[in-house]
C-alpha cells in the first residue's frame, strides 16, 4: 500500500514537472536562454487558477487563463531582455522577484484553498473511486495533459514559425539574414515556455486543492535537471524525440528525489534538489562518466600488471 | 546600385584609443558588378561590408541601395535585399538543424513564417536538385545536421542558401579564408557560377590576391580607409598578381610592417 501510494505520487508530481520541463526545454535548450522567471510563473499559474476557481470560474477556463497569465509574465522577461537590453539571467530574476509580490496580491494572502470546487483532479468521478485508484486516475489525467502539451510542442517546432524559433537559439544570424527580427522569436519562446509552466503550476495546486505561495521555490532547478536528464537520454536513443526524453527525465528525477526524501526526511528537500542538480550537471559534462571509466581502467591495468609480475 | 556617400566611421569613440577609419569616404558599385576588395588588416574592407549590411552604423554620411536611403535601417530589414556569407562556416546556417530544414528556412525568406508545415516531401526533392550540381553528395544527407558537415561543405551550402531567393546584393566576407586551398578553389568557382547565373551584384572581401585578380569584374585595394587602387573591366584584366603584390607590399611598408 505504501509502495503504491509512493508510486502514484511520483507519477503525479513527475508528470506535473514534465510540463514544467517542456516549458524550460523551450528556453534552455531551444533558445539557449537561462530563464529564471519560472520560479515566479509556476506559482503564478497556481494563484490565478485558485482565485478564478473560488470566484466561480469553471476549471478549464481557469487553466486557459493560467496559460495566458504565464505567457504574459514570460513576455515581460522577454521585453526586459530584448528591448531594454538587460542580461537574460537578470531579466528572469527581475520578473521572478516582481512576481513574488504580484502572486501575494492576487491571492490576498499566502494561501488559497479550493477543496470544495470541482477541478480536473478533484471531482465527483474521482471521489467515487477507492483512494489508490483515484490517485492513479489523477496521474493518468495529468499524463493526458502532458501528452497533449508534448504533441502540440512537437507540432509547433516543425512549423515554419517553429523552425525560426529553433534557428534563433541555434544561429541568430540566420534569422536576421532571413529578414526577421530575432527579438520577436525570443519573446515568443519565453511566452510559450512560461505559459506551459503556469499551466503546470495550476495542476500542482489542483493536486492538493490548495495554493501555497512557497510552491515556486526551486522550480527552475528541478525543471533544468529534468530537461538535462531528458536530453541526455534522448541523445543516446536515436528514435526518441527530446520532448519525450524530457517527460521520462522528469519521472526519473522525481523518483530519485522521492527516494532521497524518504531516506533523509522532507526537511532536506531543497538540499537534496540542489545536490541532485549538481550530480546531473556533472553527468551532463561527462566528468562522472570519465572518472568512472578511469577508475575502472586503472583497476584493470593494475590487475594486468599483477598478472604480468606473477 | 549601391552608394556610400561621405561616410565617417570612428572606432572606440571618446576613449584614448579613438581611431578614425573612414572620413569623407565615398564608394559606389554599379548594377551587376562583381567587386573584389583586397587590403591589409585594418584597411576597412570588413568595416565596409558591416556598414552596408547594417552590423555597424556610420557616424556621418549616407548609404543608398537602389536609390533608397538605408542608412538608418536595421540589419534584419536590410537583409531582406542582401545576402551574406561569413568567413566562419558556422555562421551561415543553423548547425543543429538539418540541411533540409535550413534550406526550407532559406526558401521562405521574405515571406511569413506561420504555422504551416516547415518541410514537405515535395520541397525536399527540389532542394536535392539544387544541391546535386555541387557534387558534394549533400543531396543524400538531407536529414543530417549542418554541424556534422565539413567547413567546405557548409560554406558551399551557405552560398546556396544565401542565394536561394532573389537578392539585390551579395556580400562575401573572406568566405574562403577558413578553407583549405583546394576547397577554397571549389568554393570560389561555385561563387563565380552563382553570381554569373543569377547576375547578382557582389562585394567580395578577400585576402587571396589571386582570387581577386582572377574573379570579378572590378578590383579595389583598400588602405587605411582609402581606396588606393580601383580597376574595372579592361583595366582590371591588365592587373597581374605580381603588380598587386608589389603595391600591397608598398602599402604595408609604409605602415611600418
Amino acid at each position: 500500500m505504501f509502495f503504491l501510494n509512493q508510486t502514484s505520487t511520483i507519477l503525479q508530481m513527475g508528470f506535473v514537472y514534465a510540463i514544467v520541463g517542456l516549458g524550460v526545454y523551450i528556453t534552455y535548450k531551444i533558445l539557449d536562454f537561462p530563464d529564471l522567471s519560472v520560479d515566479g510563473t509556476f506559482p503564478l499559474g497556481g494563484v490565478v487558477f485558485a482565485v478564478l476557481l473560488t470566484a466561480g470560474c469553471p476549471w478549464p477556463v481557469a487553466m486557459l487563463a493560467d496559460f495566458v497569465a504565464g505567457a504574459l509574465a514570460g513576455l515581460v522577461t522577454g521585453v526586459l531582455h530584448v528591448k531594454l537590453k538587460i542580461n537574460g539571467l537578470l531579466s528572469g530574476i527581475i520578473t521572478m522577484t516582481a512576481l513574488l509580490s504580484v502572486n501575494y496580491l492576487i491571492a490576498g494572502g499566502p494561501m488559497v484553498s479550493f477543496s470544495q470546487e470541482s477541478t480536473l483532479l478533484n471531482n465527483a468521478f474521482l471521489n467515487g473511486l477507492a483512494r489508490t485508484a483515484a490517485n492513479f486516475m489523477q496521474a493518468f489525467f495529468i499524463l493526458l495533459f502532458v501528452i497533449l502539451c508534448k504533441i502540440l510542442l512537437d507540432w509547433f517546432l516543425k512549423t515554419k514559425s517553429g523552425f525560426m524559433l529553433r534557428a534563433t537559439g541555434d544561429n541568430p544570424q540566420l534569422v536576421t539574414q532571413m529578414g526577421k527580427n530575432t527579438d520577436n522569436y525570443k519573446m515568443l519562446g519565453l511566452s510559450l515556455a512560461n505559459g506551459l509552466v503556469a499551466l503546470a503550476g495550476s495542476l500542482y495546486c489542483q493536486y492538493g486543492s490548495v495554493y501555497n505561495s512557497s510552491m515556486g521555490t526551486g522550480t527552475v532547478v528541478i525543471a533544468l535537471a529534468c530537461v538535462i536528464i531528458g536530453c541526455v537520454i534522448a541523445k543516446h536513443i536515436r528514435v526518441m524525440a527530446n520532448t519525450t526524453g524530457v517527460v521520462i527525465g522528469a519521472l526519473l528525477y522525481y523518483a530519485i528525489l522521492s527516494v532521497a526524501m524518504l531516506l533523509l526526511g522532507s526537511d532536506y528537500t531543497k538540499l537534496i534538489v540542489a545536490v541532485l542538480f549538481v550530480i546531473v550537471l556533472l553527468f551532463d559534462s561527462g566528468l562522472i562518466g570519465r572518472t568512472v571509466k578511469n577508475v575502472f581502467n586503472r583497476g584493470k591495468k593494475q590487475r594486468g600488471e599483477a598478472e604480468k609480475n606473477a | 546600385m549601391l552608394e556610400l556617400k561621405n561616410i565617417r566611421k570612428v572606432f572606440n569613440r571618446g576613449t584614448p584609443d579613438e581611431t578614425v577609419l573612414f572620413d569623407g569616404f565615398d564608394f559606389s558599385v554599379k548594377e551587376g558588378e562583381f567587386v573584389s576588395i583586397v587590403g591589409s588588416n585594418g584597411s576597412g574592407k570588413t568595416t565596409l561590408l558591416n556598414l552596408v549590411s547594417g552590423t555597424l552604423f556610420p557616424e556621418e554620411g549616407q548609404i543608398f541601395l537602389k536609390g533608397e536611403d538605408i542608412t538608418s535601417q536595421k540589419e534584419f530589414v536590410r537583409a531582406r535585399r542582401i545576402g551574406r556569407v561569413f568567413q566562419d562556416p558556422s555562421r551561415g546556417a543553423a548547425n543543429n538543424m538539418t540541411i533540409a530544414e535550413n534550406m526550407a528556412i532559406a526558401e521562405n525568406k521574405n515571406k511569413r513564417y506561420g504555422l504551416s508545415a516547415g518541410l514537405s516531401k515535395k520541397r525536399i526533392e527540389a532542394y536535392r536538385d539544387l544541391l546535386h550540381p555541387l557534387g558534394l553528395g549533400l543531396e543524400d544527407r538531407m536529414n543530417v545536421p549542418v554541424g556534422a558537415l565539413s567547413g567546405g561543405q557548409r560554406q558551399m551550402l551557405t552560398l546556396t542558401i544565401a542565394t536561394m531567393t532573389p537578392i539585390d546584393l551579395l556580400l562575401l566576407d573572406e568566405h574562403t579564408a577558413a578553407l583549405d586551398p583546394k576547397t577554397a578553389e571549389q568554393a570560389m568557382e561555385l561563387t563565380d557560377k552563382i553570381v554569373r547565373e543569377k547576375k547578382i551584384t557582389t562585394l567580395m572581401v578577400t585576402h587571396n590576391l589571386r582570387f581577386a585578380e582572377q574573379y570579378g569584374t572590378r578590383l579595389c585595394m583598400f588602405d587605411k580607409g582609402h581606396v588606393v587602387l580601383d580597376a574595372a573591366d579592361e583595366q582590371k584584366k591588365r592587373q597581374k598578381v605580381e603588380n598587386l603584390l608589389t603595391l600591397f607590399n608598398e602599402i604595408s611598408i609604409e605602415c611600418g610592417n
